[in-house]
């Protein structure tokens, strides 16, 4: 690994460390005496902090030091997470992820924000001059210290930096071994700190690690030959567990840890440490950082998805030959090859679920936009996310993300009320927003609807009108609502740095259109609005139903299949001579012959008529006849515009059994086609005819 | 060879140096044609091909290469030469250009040869199947001449439909 490589690891991580401060504090301003939480995100700070010094990132270090240290002092109970004190650290996650930005840009040492830093250390102060013990570390040593006073894991990751150069992490995981002769001098000075009180071993080690740290730096390149045996015996540990679980046991305390936290194993740690933490704490901590997780590149996994698609490909090629075989003779063989099936599929399965991720990840980022939105007006509102074990493509979160946190500003900025307007209109104090997350036959649906003031028609109409769009007060309101998606449409009395500045719905709307999907909008004056968004599932496999179409097989996809029909001629009605329908379920569908469109050349039939497969899409159903069902299975969707085009009717295609390629019918298209009356009809889905 | 990366590149260097470049040439009806064998990615029989329908008829479909799905079009067909057949001896040539991955159905292919770019001389307006803006120059064989295409450019004309129409 290139120290490229180690900076990239490490802003992934800040990000997600960041993630966790941001999560656990919201968790922390509705219950304050959530201690899980707060320790959480005292460890996810301090990871920070010491990945940072590791780059030799100081000012990014010494930043979140003083973060880290307000956070002890609430951790030992020495102050109290107000409001403000949440706000305070809220802002300094938001200028640490500045810091990691600018850092991952290439900048050498950006500046916090010195205000801000001001604010911190002003907040430590006050917590301090509160109920300082006589153990707490003083500002005055912050400030003569910088990172390095009572920061034990400090040093460790700068030499594991140097280390590094060598791939030699072990050295660092298993500590008893000394390796450098100037580290043998650390050890045995920490060794005997066991005695020594906290304040002054932190002060003791902290003119140690100075030292430690610029030699650490000078030796880089040159690693010691002890530092390769050690190496040998610690290999398993990957570069980012040791980076992450190594401050972990010590973080609990690391005023009592002292220096030594980091040189010993958990265990040792435990038994040095005051009883202050409770230890019954740590196996579950531990969990939780060695999660075990690992990053790979959004290619390799689609390549993995490539050829997993070929191995069943070619499996089911070989079950088409052994299906001629003579089942008595070659027993052992079709048995070997249920087994290649069924592992096949298992693989496959596997492999595929990797892309997919709960959208509780997407919805994570919501409830800090929500907090510091609602604070900012004045508004009190209530974030209700739902569905969050709904899973979708990573792909599809990171592209998300933008239009969704656009659409919940604009619910709080233009939906939801003043207090006190939603009292006098009958309303609780506290507005609502509510997100869910649900799949819908092949789509997936989210949605995003507040109990605010609604849209008012009348405004929009107006506001259209002086846009200089031409409008109709007998607009359904569908259409009237539509226009906010308009380019440079905004109804906000006044413009406000959040929302109204009419550059968001439009864009909100282009952004999903190019996911395929679509967003619309419900709203009743004085009730609320509701924001829906209808993506397509574009994963890389789904279940489809495979018909036959003349010669051709195409895939329905399975999600969008009701139910399939043998027909007899009674079922058809004939509507202005050309259309046809069928009667089901006190509803008439369109009928569309499937053969016609796909393949106009074929001759008709006798037992054309005779199967139909009923599908939905958008809510709204069209029967398809088809000339044979064929079976399901699971299907690979591939491209056509990669070494194609794009074709009217088709969503994609597929690889079959047989190596022969596919189209996957796009229900929707067929639906429209119904509706335009193209083809057939002049009767949608859902008109009802009075028999 | 030099400059593999762009085909401009490659008969740029090659013009300065009076480089050989070797081409594969095939038969289409009466015309021998010959195309950069960089853009070959491989020579197969033609079968199990997926027709599209309402797709113009010389788009005989989709196969699938490996994984990849990729259309097969028959110059034959397009270019109004030729018989159209189609059996395990219709000889399809997998094309790797700049930005798809193409099957073509010829007649026939024929060699690979080695051309220097003082052999490409300048095609005077004549008549062949291909347009001639996609023609790079004329080229003497043994037994006659040989049409050097400029098969990106050829393949990706709108005429080929092989793309997605501009919108607007």
């Amino acid at each position: 690994m290139s120290d490229n490589d180690f900076r990239a690891v490490f802003f992934e991580e800040a990000a997600e460390h960041l993630q966790t401060i941001e999560d656990e504090l919201l968790t922390l301003d509705a219950d304050p005496g959530d201690s899980e939480a707060l320790n959480s995100v005292f460890r996810a700070a301090h990871s920070i902090k010491g990945s940072a010094g590791m780059f030799g990132f100081t000012t990014l270090a010494e930043f979140t030091h003083h973060l880290e240290t307000l956070l002890d002092l609430v951790r030992k109970g020495q102050a109290v997470l107000d409001d403000d004190r949440v706000e305070l650290t809220l802002q300094a996650v938001d200028e640490i992820r500045a810091i990691v930005d600018r850092l991952r840009d290439g900048e050498e040492s950006p500046p916090a924000d010195t205000d801000l830093t001001r604010a911190l250390v002003a907040a430590v102060a006050t917590a301090q001059r509160g109920e300082a013990a006589p153990g707490d570390s003083a500002v005055g040593d912050d400030e003569g210290f910088g990172l390095f006073d009572d920061e034990p894991g400090q040093p460790a990751q700068e030499d594991r930096e140097f280390g590094g150069d060598d791939d030699s992490f072990g050295l660092f995981s298993d500590d008893e071994v000394a390796a450098d002769p100037d580290e043998d001098d650390g050890f045995g000075f920490f060794d005997q700190e066991e005695a020594l009180s906290g304040s002054v071993a932190s002060a003791a080690c902290a003119s140690w690690f100075d030292e430690m740290f610029t030699e650490g730096e000078d030796h880089g390149p040159a690693p010691s030959s002890g530092e390769q045996n050690t190496a040998s015996g610690d290999t398993e540990n990957s570069p980012g567990e040791a980076r992450e679980t190594t401050p972990a046991p010590r973080s609990d305390d690391p005023e009592t840890d002292g220096g030594f936290g980091w040189l010993n194993r958990p265990e040792a740690g435990a038994e040095a440490e005051t009883p202050a933490p409770a230890p019954p704490s740590r196996p579950a901590r531990r969990n939780n950082d060695g999660g075990g997780s690992l990053r790979v590149s959004l290619e390799k996994v689609d390549e993995l998805v490539n050829q997993i698609s070929e191995l069943v490909i070619t499996r089911a090629m070989l079950q088409e030959t052994a299906d001629q075989l003579d089942p008595a003779a070659n027993e052992r063989h079709l048995a070997t090859l249920e087994v290649l099936e069924r592992n096949t599929r298992e693989l496959q399965e596997s492999v595929l679920s990797i892309r997919l991720l709960p959208v509780s990840s997407l919805y994570s980022r919501f409830p800090r936009v929500v907090r510091d939105l609602s604070r900012k007006m004045g508004k009190q509102v209530e974030l209700i996310q739902l569905g969050e074990q709904t899973e979708l493509d990573k792909s599809l979160i990171e592209k998300l993300a933008d239009p969704l946190t656009h659409l919940v500003r604009n619910s709080i900025d233009h939906g939801i009320e003043m207090p006190e307007q939603r009292l006098a209109a009958g309303k609780p104090e506290k507005g609502q927003v509510i997100m869910t997350a649900e799949h819908e036959g092949g789509n997936i649906v989210i949605a995003i609807s507040d109990d605010g003031a609604g849209m008012d028609r009348n405004r929009i109409l107006a506001k259209a009108r002086s846009n200089g769009i031409e409008v109709s007060d007998d607009w359904s309101d569908d259409a009237v609502f539509g226009l906010i998606f308009e380019p440079g449409f905004s109804t906000a009395a006044e413009v406000t740095d959040i929302s109204g500045r009419g550059v968001g719905m439009d864009v909100v709307r282009r952004n999903i259109r190019e996911l395929g999907g679509t967003v619309d909008v419900d709203s009743r004056l004085g009730d609320g609005s509701r924001f829906t968004v209808r993506l397509p599932l574009t994963l890389a496999i789904t279940d489809g139903m495979v018909v036959r179409v003349g010669a051709e097989r195409y895939v329905l996809p399975l999600a969008t299949v009701v139910e399939s029909l043998q027909l007899t001629p009674d079922d058809i009605h004939e509507v202005q001579g050309k259309a046809r329908v069928i009667h089901r379920h006190g509803d008439y569908l369109s009928l569309l012959d499937l053969a016609a469109i796909l393949d106009p050349a074929r001759p008709r039939q006798e037992g054309d008529d005779n199967l139909a497969v009923v599908v939905e899409s958008e809510g709204r159903q069209v029967a398809l006849l088809v000339d044979e069902l064929v079976g399901q299975q699971q299907i690979v969707i591939k491209n056509l515009e990669s070494n194609y085009r794009r074709v009217e009717g088709f969503s994609g295609a597929t690889v079959m059994g047989d190596g022969t390629v596919a189209f996957i019918l796009d229900v929707s298209h067929f639906v429209a086609r119904s509706d335009s009356g193209r083809d057939a009809p002049v009767i949608t889905p859902n008109n009802r005819i009075p028999d | 060879m030099t400059g593999k990366n762009s085909e401009a590149g490659a008969a740029q260097v090659a013009a300065a140096a009076g480089a050989e470049r070797e081409f594969l040439t095939f038969r289409l009806g009466e015309e021998e044609y010959a195309i950069d064998i960089l853009k070959v990615q491989e020579i197969r029989g033609y079968g199990g091909v997926t027709r599209i329908a309402r797709a113009p008829s010389f788009i005989k479909g989709v196969i699938n290469l490996r994984g990849t799905i990729i259309p097969i079009v028959d110059l034959r067909d397009r270019f109004g030469v030729g018989e159209l057949t189609y059996d395990e001896f219709t000889i399809v040539i997998v094309l790797n250009l700049s930005d798809r991955v193409v099957g073509i159905v010829v007649d026939s292919v024929s060699d690979v040869m080695r051309l220097t770019e003082d052999h490409i001389r300048p095609a005077p307006d004549f008549s062949t199947a291909v347009d001639t803006r996609y023609i790079e120059g004329l080229a003497d064989m043994d037994d006659g001449m040989v049409i050097v295409l400029e098969i990106n450019g050829m393949m990706s004309d709108p005429g080929m439909e092989l793309q997605n129409a501009e919108l607007g």
